[in-house]
């Protein structure tokens, strides 16, 4: 038993040093005094909208304080979204420390909950005079109908539209979703994933330090909620064009092939996270400038790295993610160092999803023309067992295929290879009969039953994306 | 609730006042209405404790393994006597079965506010739970405790990726809307689907490569020895050599003069790999990113700055240290690595290594620290002698050391200088030293003033050393001493030790001093302080004459003294006839 308590104080003792090593507490330090000043200011003012009039020089000062403080947070942190839930106030993702004998939390969740409000959006920092205008928003009274809708549209017609106000809040625990309805769980955690997205490239065109944490959490969501077929399945969202823009459809597909790779090697749950939140960086330097100029696709890899090397803060995960900003387009052999794993990876991934994506004029080539061509890299650009393990997990005809079948039906692949013997025989759905119609509903045929044979690959020609 | 569990035998004893150690360690109230309650209590209070302790001890300190015999005790005893340990978390309490079994208020010290806070509302601790596992919930409790928070991970990720077979947790997986009604809502919430206000260029990673030729694809299993391979590329062990080439790949980028990357974007990344490498004692890796970093094409005058503050932390005291930390218990000398590393690196690394070898404990870290030192004799001696003799006691000793190894003769000029001082272990050091320095003047003149210090070991080493080398000029100032010193409470040891010592530097004068004392003329003589003391001197030292006259002399002794001379006497007869029979016939 010693030997156990000396070996796991060593191994406690490691740990916390490695902790303490990824800690940037300078940033969460910072964002928590500017949250709490945020919190205290907030409350004054709305308490002296019971005093004093709004032109009254009693506002000067704290108004001027928390037009500071809102500019300060929108410097380091971006977009500035204040929640107030449960008696805690968080400052996007970072929990307020309030000193229960000053003004609190509660308070401002008490002011906020009469509109039906639980926090506020900041897109923009504020000028003195729309402080002025929120705090006696706020402190007005409320309506008894849609208080909530009122205060959006006062904001509004106040000249606050960097201002939103929020809904109330509510910490939701894991294992209230239902899980039997895996699809409809994996679309919403897609569609909040282009929000996401949307804030940290944000933050990252700005010069903002990066907060990969809520992009963790995403994939955290993502990786629990999608399963072997979910991943493939919801494919098809992406076809229709849903999930933000072309740029956030490509990361996110990206990152899903990317973790369906991963999860076919067999990497753990939690290398899939630092794997899946890797492939949503990966190409984050296209959202710098370079002199002002669109950064090139030379430099984009360098330019990510550089955005990425603001966090500071020694940590295995942002280690392997720099890395594959940097060698995700590096052939797998050649007369330099093989990339790191997850470049080679995301290598898989990127490209794919660059041949087969829809563009204007239209995609490349078919997902199954793409797997071939790609195909005749493997070795060379791609690694080799990597790529064979995603082969082996889309089939012949990766989803997102459209096929004409024998009898004449145009279909599209859903899922991918199901199994060893069904590699080249997909799950479809019918987009056209034979005659040329649309199916009058939802229609799926197996190619895997006998008499039903794919004829041709299609490739698609769609306007939009 | 009351108290009702007795202290932990082995916790550290509590006092009253309100010193840093006991606020931190306080324990928080204890609690259980029920033997089960309080046997929850005692598992978090045990948990609680173990994770403030690393606010106030090294990870390595023995009170931390009391916490942790505690912890483990207390947990092992609740999952073996009553199953699950089901844990509601409320804000500063936990709670059991329906009842409070853990409360504590104060925000910085409270088990169930850290856990609160992170998200965490449920634990479950099940009796499969291995130590691993118990470890494992320790280090992410602890953590939150030290006050690290995390970008990358909170609690509930930590918990998460943990992924514990015996434990389960829920969590809050974020903030979600209270209000099912989407008018209410106003405004979609920012977390809902949101377009990219920043763009990437609509060609962005075009042009794609062409590829020409196509090649079937079908099913095929991935060869297992394969995927081993490619799992090892992710595993903690593969940390230290990616964290490298990330160093070399960003420091390789910056030869592009059109680089967006410049030395200072990646100063800090490099910083921080260094110190994790020193951290995991990784020399071969800290050698190659300093070489990386040597090699580096930096362009200003702000990044060269940069750049040679960071080359001179690989020589620093603190890494030094940590370099020789990490060398083996039987290690000899200095790894390769670090001694090109110190060649290759600019700086004064002699007075650094001095540095270091003055904090160093570790016994491997100060010889290897030794051979360094030993590297700068040839061209710095006098300095190094110059150090020593004004250094503290034990460094002293440790440049003495390495000066009696590398250069004898420079040693021995440092000695005198060293004479006026008396600590212990210096004067021991000097006695070892002077021990490979071939006999002369100063030599004798050392040994006489040590054969007068303060402390006996160091006198009987001084007069052991005197008698080895058979000096004949030291046998009158050490028959003074004898005469001056045998009424002032000589020990025997003592006394034994000068009569030999006198006898091998010379006998013929010994004999007859020994005669004196043995048989003294004079009955005042005879009656002397001292005179036993001057007789066992006298016994010590005839035994290893050659004459006739010794056995006669003892006899004569023995027959007239006390018992315990009496033995002396036997006991000096009985060495001398073993030794003159393995000597053999005359």
């Amino acid at each position: 038993m010693s030997d156990e308590i000396t070996q796991g104080q060593e191994a406690l003792g490691k740990a916390i040093e490695q902790a303490r090593a990824g800690e940037d507490k300078q940033l969460a330090q910072r964002v928590r005094e500017l949250g709490e000043s945020f919190v205290r200011l907030m409350n004054g003012l709305v308490r002296l909208r019971a005093i004093h009039a709004p032109d009254n020089h009693a506002f000067d000062e704290p108004t001027t304080q928390l037009v500071t403080t809102l500019r300060t947070l929108d410097r380091l942190i971006g977009q500035v979204m204040i929640v107030c839930v449960e008696g805690q106030v968080y400052v996007n993702d970072i929990r307020v420390r309030m000193d229960e004998r000053l003004s609190g939390p509660a308070e401002l969740e008490t002011e906020l909950g009469r509109h039906g409000c639980g926090g506020l959006s900041f897109t923009k920092p504020l000028e003195d005079s729309q402080v002025r205008t929120l705090s006696g928003l706020i402190a007005a009274e409320a309506p008894e109908e849609r208080p909530l809708h009122a205060l959006n549209e006062s904001l509004r017609q106040g000249g606050l539209p960097e201002v939103t106000a929020n809904g109330r809040y509510r910490l939701r625990l894991t294992g209230e979703a239902d899980r039997t309805a895996s699809q409809v769980e994996l679309q919403r955690t897609l569609q909040r994933a282009s929000g996401v997205i949307a804030d940290a490239w944000d933050g990252l065109a700005n010069e903002r330090v990066p907060n990969p944490l809520p992009v963790r959490k995403l994939v955290n969501e993502f990786i629990d909620a999608s399963g072997e077929d979910d991943l493939l399945a919801v494919e098809e969202s992406f076809t229709t064009g849903a999930g933000g823009s072309a740029f956030a459809r490509h990361s996110l597909r990206t990152t899903t092939f990317t973790v369906m790779i991963g999860r076919e090697l067999g990497l753990s749950a939690a290398q899939l996270a630092d794997l899946g939140v890797a492939a949503m960086y990966h190409d984050c330097g296209y959202a710098s400038k370079e002199d002002g100029f669109a950064v090139t696709f030379a430099h984009h890899g360098q330019a990510g790295v550089r955005a990425l090397l603001k966090q500071r803060g020694f940590h295995q995960a942002k280690i392997k993610r720099l890395l594959a900003a940097l060698e995700h387009h590096r052939d797998t052999a050649g007369d330099h160092a093989r990339p790191s794993l997850y470049a080679r990876i995301i290598h898989i991934a990127d490209d794919f999803d660059n041949y087969t994506r829809l563009r204007p004029q239209g995609a490349f080539m078919s997902p199954a023309e793409a797997l071939v061509r790609m195909a005749s890299a493997a070795g060379s650009s791609y690694d080799p067992h990597l790529f064979q393990l995603f082969v082996n997990k889309v089939g012949a005809f990766p989803p997102g295929t459209l096929l004409r079948l024998k009898d004449g039906r145009v279909v599209i692949s859903v899922s991918g290879a199901r199994d060893p013997a069904r590699f080249s025989r997909p799950l479809c759905r019918v987009l056209r009969n034979a005659d040329g119609r649309a199916p009058e509903s939802a229609e799926m045929v197996d190619t895997a039953l006998p008499g039903v044979l794919v004829g041709e690959v299609l490739l698609q020609k769609r306007s939009g994306g | 609730m009351t108290p009702s569990e007795p202290e932990p035998v082995d916790a550290p004893a509590q006092e009253e006042g309100a010193s840093e150690e006991e606020e931190i360690l306080k324990e928080e109230v204890r609690l259980g209405a029920s033997p089960r309650g309080t046997a929850a209590n005692g598992v978090l209070l045990a948990l609680s404790r173990a994770a403030r302790s690393f606010l106030l001890y090294e990870p390595t300190n023995e009170a931390i393994r009391v916490f942790l015999e505690n912890l483990r005790r207390a947990t092992d005893s609740f999952l073996g006597e009553y199953g699950d340990l089901d844990l509601v978390v409320r804000p500063f309490e936990l709670l059991h079965a329906g009842e409070v079994v853990y409360l504590e208020r104060d925000r910085e010290r409270s088990l169930a506010f850290r856990l609160y806070r992170d998200g965490v509302r449920r634990l479950v601790l099940r009796p499969g739970l291995t130590w691993h596992e118990l470890l494992k919930l320790l280090e992410v409790v602890s953590i939150r405790y030290v006050g690290v928070r995390q970008t990358e991970d909170d609690m509930v990720v930590l918990l998460w990726k943990a992924g514990f077979q015996n434990l389960s947790f829920d969590a809050v997986e974020g903030f979600v809307a209270d209000s099912e009604d989407d008018e209410d809502q106003g405004v979609a919430a920012p977390v809902e689907g949101r377009a990219i206000a920043i763009e990437a260029p609509p060609d962005f990673d075009l042009p794609m490569p062409t590829r020409p030729n196509m090649t079937r694809v079908q099913w095929r299993e991935v060869p297992q020895p394969a995927i081993h391979e490619l799992l090892a590329e992710d595993t903690t062990q593969a940390v230290p050599e990616l964290a490298v080439r990330l160093c070399e790949e960003l420091l390789a980028a910056m030869a592009d003069p059109n680089s967006p990357l410049k030395f200072l974007d990646i100063v800090a990344q490099l910083n921080e790999t260094r110190d994790f490498l020193f951290a995991e004692g990784l020399l071969a890796h800290s050698v190659r990113l300093a070489y990386a970093t040597a090699s580096a094409n930096v362009s200003d005058a702000d990044s060269d700055r940069a750049c040679a503050e960071f080359l001179q932390s690989f020589v620093s005291p603190t890494a030094l240290a940590r370099f020789l930390h990490s060398v083996s218990r039987d290690a000899q000398e200095a790894p390769p690595e670090l001694q090109a590393l110190l060649e290759s690196m600019p700086g004064d690394h002699l007075r650094t290594l001095v540095h270091v070898l003055d904090d160093e404990h570790g016994e491997a870290s100060r010889r290897v620290t030794r051979r360094l030192i030993e590297g700068y004799v040839a061209t710095r001696g006098d300095e190094i002698v110059a150090l020593a003799a004004t250094a503290p006691a034990a460094l002293c000793c440790e440049l003495l050391r390495v000066l009696r190894y590398a250069d004898l003769a420079r040693a021995a000029t440092l000695v005198p200088r060293l004479l006026d001082r008396n600590e212990l272990e210096l004067q021991l050091e000097i006695l070892h030293t002077l021990q490979a320095v071939p006999t002369g003047p100063e030599v004798l003149r050392v040994l006489l003033r040590l054969a007068g210090a303060e402390n006996e070991e160091v006198r009987l080493r001084a007069i052991a050393q005197i008698g080895e080398r058979n000096a004949a000029p030291a046998f009158q100032p050490l028959a003074a001493r004898l005469r001056r010193d045998a009424a002032l409470r000589m020990s025997h040891a003592e006394a034994a030790a000068i009569g030999e010592a006198l006898a091998h530097c010379d006998g013929n004068a010994a004999l007859g001093l020994f005669r004196d004392f043995c048989k003294p003329r004079g009955l005042l003589s005879a009656v002397l302080p001292g005179q036993t003391t001057l007789q066992w001197a006298a016994v010590a030292g005839l035994v290893l004459l050659p004459s006739d006259e010794v056995e006669p002399l003892v006899k004569h002794v023995h027959e007239r003294a006390g018992s315990e001379l009496q033995a002396h006497c036997t006991q000096a007869m009985v060495r001398r006839r073993r030794a003159m029979r393995a000597a053999g016939p005359r």
